[in-house]
Formats: structure tokens, sequence, C-alpha cells
């Protein structure tokens, strides 16, 4: 009677189960002991992360902005137990399934919806510090976006920190889909007419662009 | 109502190899009382030792799963050696609290002597006692001019406002998740370093 746990994802820094609690249908991340660490010096930097990545997401439905709800923290087990999110489409494979030409409408208002939320996080000085499409669910239904995986996630009101966020989706988007420059601009511009400063953030954006092409250039 | 069984957390990691910290299986169930003209003699008898449960102020509580995540984790303090209070029957009602402050806790989500509406929480080893101790509830609750509902149901009870000034929940974060969402993610947030 015991309930069961179904491994989903064996990522870099965690674990992640689907099941239920109580109930709920929950998603549980563990995440893992390093090996190469100090065990003193694990156990504090990694209650420091799981609590950090909870109260993320605390923080993001705070704002306003959907996120999973936080069931139960196990910091000794390093544990989050969460929301499963299920009422839409990782953005990823949202985004696979439009022709960007008989689409065009629905990829404009989902680009839309994309950049209206990482403007609500950052006014409220929230960073994820992993936007990619595979971390936004997406409801096309309600126009809605629920955004997960909160594990590189923190506080800050640097206009740096939020250009950055951005220029880790830009990379993510430009890899993954066609005609992306344009559709990254209709982003943009719902985040500069929905943000408190989207100005100096996309400023830095554009520092942020000219640093990663010199890199290119070198590298 | 069917006992919850406390599916315990760690058990359904099996696949895990994790060595189990629960000694045993641990079940919970829950019984909502209404119209008490006074909790104060089911407090007494609970307090007494003859009734074996932990009695919740209703009014906030807004779900049944509310009450099995604090449940959930003050079995784990138990079982940790790491309880905070003196009994498992008061760590229920410390976890549900955002608040660490003990007395404080007690006194915001404990019965008091003129609650009306209160949640009896039975939890035990073994589900076999539970019939019994219902039993003597619903006696004791019919005695008081009170009654056990069946089918659980906090929205009669429960204060939000009282509630939402607790958890500190706003009317913002109520438009992108439940109230009983909000709720647990606040009683997360305590043990946070
Ligand atoms: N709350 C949730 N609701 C629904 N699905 C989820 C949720 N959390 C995670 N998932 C699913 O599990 C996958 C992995 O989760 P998550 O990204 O949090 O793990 P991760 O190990 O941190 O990943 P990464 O290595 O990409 O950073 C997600 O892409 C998503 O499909």
């Amino acid at each position: 009677m015991a309930s069961t746990w179904e491994l989903i994802k064996q990522g870099a820094e965690a674990k992640v189960y689907r099941g239920k609690f109580y109930g709920a249908p929950t998603i549980l991340k563990e995440r893992f002991q390093k090996k190469y660490r100090v065990p003193s010096l694990d156990k504090k930097l990694s209650s420091r992360r799981t609590s950090q990545e909870a109260r993320s997401m605390s923080r993001c439905l705070k704002l306003g902005v959907r996120a999973p709800a936080v069931y139960h923290v196990d910091l000794e087990k390093r544990h989050i137990y969460m929301e499963d999110v299920t009422s839409g489409l990782i953005l990823k494979e949202y985004l696979n399934c439009l022709d960007p030409v008989s689409h065009s409408d629905s990829l404009e208002n989902v680009m839309k919806t994309v950049g209206g939320v990482i403007a609500m996080i950052h006014d409220g000085d929230l960073i994820h510090g992993d936007l990619t499409t595979s971390n936004m669910i997406y409801n096309e239904a309600e126009s809605n976006l629920a955004l997960i995986d909160f594990g590189l996630s923190f506080v800050s009101s640097l206009a740096e920190d939020k250009g950055v966020d951005l220029y880790v989706l830009e990379r993510a988007l430009l890899s993954t889909h066609p005609d992306t420059e344009r559709l990254f601009k209709i982003l943009l511009d719902s985040y500069r007419a929905a943000s408190k400063n989207g100005d100096s953030v996309i400023a830095k954006l554009d520092e942020v662009r000219m640093r990663g092409r010199k890199r290119l250039m070198v590298g | 109502m069917s006992p919850f069984y406390l599916s315990h957390t760690y058990k359904g990691l099996g696949l895990l190899k994790m060595k189990l910290e629960t000694k045993s299986d641990h079940f919970c169930t829950l019984f909502l009382c209404t119209g008490l003209t006074s909790a104060a003699e089911l407090r007494r008898t609970v307090l007494s030792g003859k009734l074996p449960c932990c009695l919740l102020d209703a009014g906030m509580i807004c779900s049944s799963f509310q009450v099995m995540v604090a449940v959930n984790k003050a079995v784990i303090s138990l079982e940790r050696k790491k309880l905070v209070t003196k009994s498992l029957q008061t760590e229920i009602i410390y976890s549900l609290s955002p608040s660490t402050n003990i007395s404080e806790s007690l006194r915001l989500f404990g019965a008091k002597d003129d609650s009306n509406s209160v949640v009896a929480v039975f939890t035990s080893d073994s589900s076999d006692s539970f019939l019994e101790q219902e039993e003597s509830l619903k006696s004791l609750v019919k005695g008081l001019g009170g009654e056990v509902l069946q089918d659980n149901d906090f929205s009669k009870t429960l204060d939000l406002k009282s509630l939402k000034k607790v958890y500190q929940i706003t009317d913002k974060e109520l438009q992108v998740t439940t109230l009983e969402k909000a709720v647990t993610t606040a009683m997360s947030m305590k043990h946070l370093v």
C-alpha cells in the first residue's frame, strides 16, 4: 500500500520522481550527495541549496507567477516534495508541435506570455538561473505559464543578473527553434513593456551578448 | 472515513535502497467535530489521556491534506528523535504553524476551551484501535451538543481571514495557486536554512 515513485529524470544535480503524496500528484526532487566533498560541508551546502530552491518557488507564487507549490521539504534527505504541474505542456514540446508559418499567432502569444512572466519575477528580484524551454510549462487554453526547476535560482536586484537570465533563455531558444531571432524580439518587447526597468536589463543583455560573442570568437 | 496510510515517504523510495528510518508503519485518521457548546470537556478528556488524539482549532484548517502534511512532519521528527515539543500530539499542532515559537503555535492551532469546532487527529502504529476511538469521540461530542461530520468539509468551519493572516497568504498568490497549496508552501518554509 506504500506509494510508489517513478524515476522520471536522473539529472546532473538531482533525481526526479513522480508519485503521490497523501493523494496529491507530486514531484519529488532529491539532490545528490557529492561524493568528493567533505560530508559536513556537503551537508551544509546541499541544505542551503535545497532551502533556496524551495524558497524561490514560494517567492515566485507570491509574485503572482505559477510555480509548483511546496508540499514538504526534508533537509536531512535533501528532498523537496512539490506539486506536479499537469495543466500544460513543457514549452519545448509545445514549440516543437507548432509550425512557424501556420501557427505564427500561437507562437507570438506564447512569447508574449513568457516575456511578461519573466518581467514579473525579475521585478520581484527573483532570478531563475536556468531559464530554458524545458523549465516552463505552458497552458495554451489559459495562456498561462508555470516556471519549474528553481535549482539554480537566487535573489538579486542587479540588472546584470536579470540580463544573464534572459541571455540563457535566448541561447536555449536559438539552439532549439528556427526563426527565434524574431520570436525573441517579441519576447523582449513584452518584457520591456511589463517590467519596471526593462531598458537597463536589456542594455545589460546587450553587453552580455557582446561578451558571449567575443568568447565565441576567441574560443 | 478510511484512515490515511502514512505512506511513509521513505517506504515509497524503496528503489533507492535507503535505510528506512521508520521503526514501524504509522496510521492517521481525523474527524471534524462541530456545534460544540464548549471544547473544554473534550480538552480535559484528551489531557487526562483517556482519548489519545490531538485537538486542533477547526478555524485554522482548510483541508485534510494540510493536516496530513503536519502529521507527516511530526512523525518524522519523532522517528529522528527530534521532537521540539513534549509529545507527538503537540508536535502535530506545532508542525501546522509557520512560526517556530512553540507557545504561540499551540495557541494559534490548538483547540481552545471556547472553540465550537475542533479537528481531532488520531495517530497510531496500527489502525486497529481507530474504530473504538471513533466511537468514544462520537459519544463525547454528542454529549456536548455537537456532531462528528462524515465528510470533513472544512469550508464550513474555516476562518479564512485568520488563516490567511497567520500564513501570510496574499490574494496575489491565490490567483495562481489554491489555498491548500499556499498553506503547505508556507508550512514548508519554517525550517529552511
Ligand atoms: N513540478 C513539476 N511539475 C511537472 N513536471 C515537473 C515538475 N518538476 C519537474 N518536472 C519534470 O521533470 C523534469 C526534470 O525536472 P528538473 O528540471 O527540476 O530537474 P533537474 O535535475 O534540475 O533538471 P536539469 O538537470 O535540467 O536542471 C522537468 O523537465 C519536467 O519534465
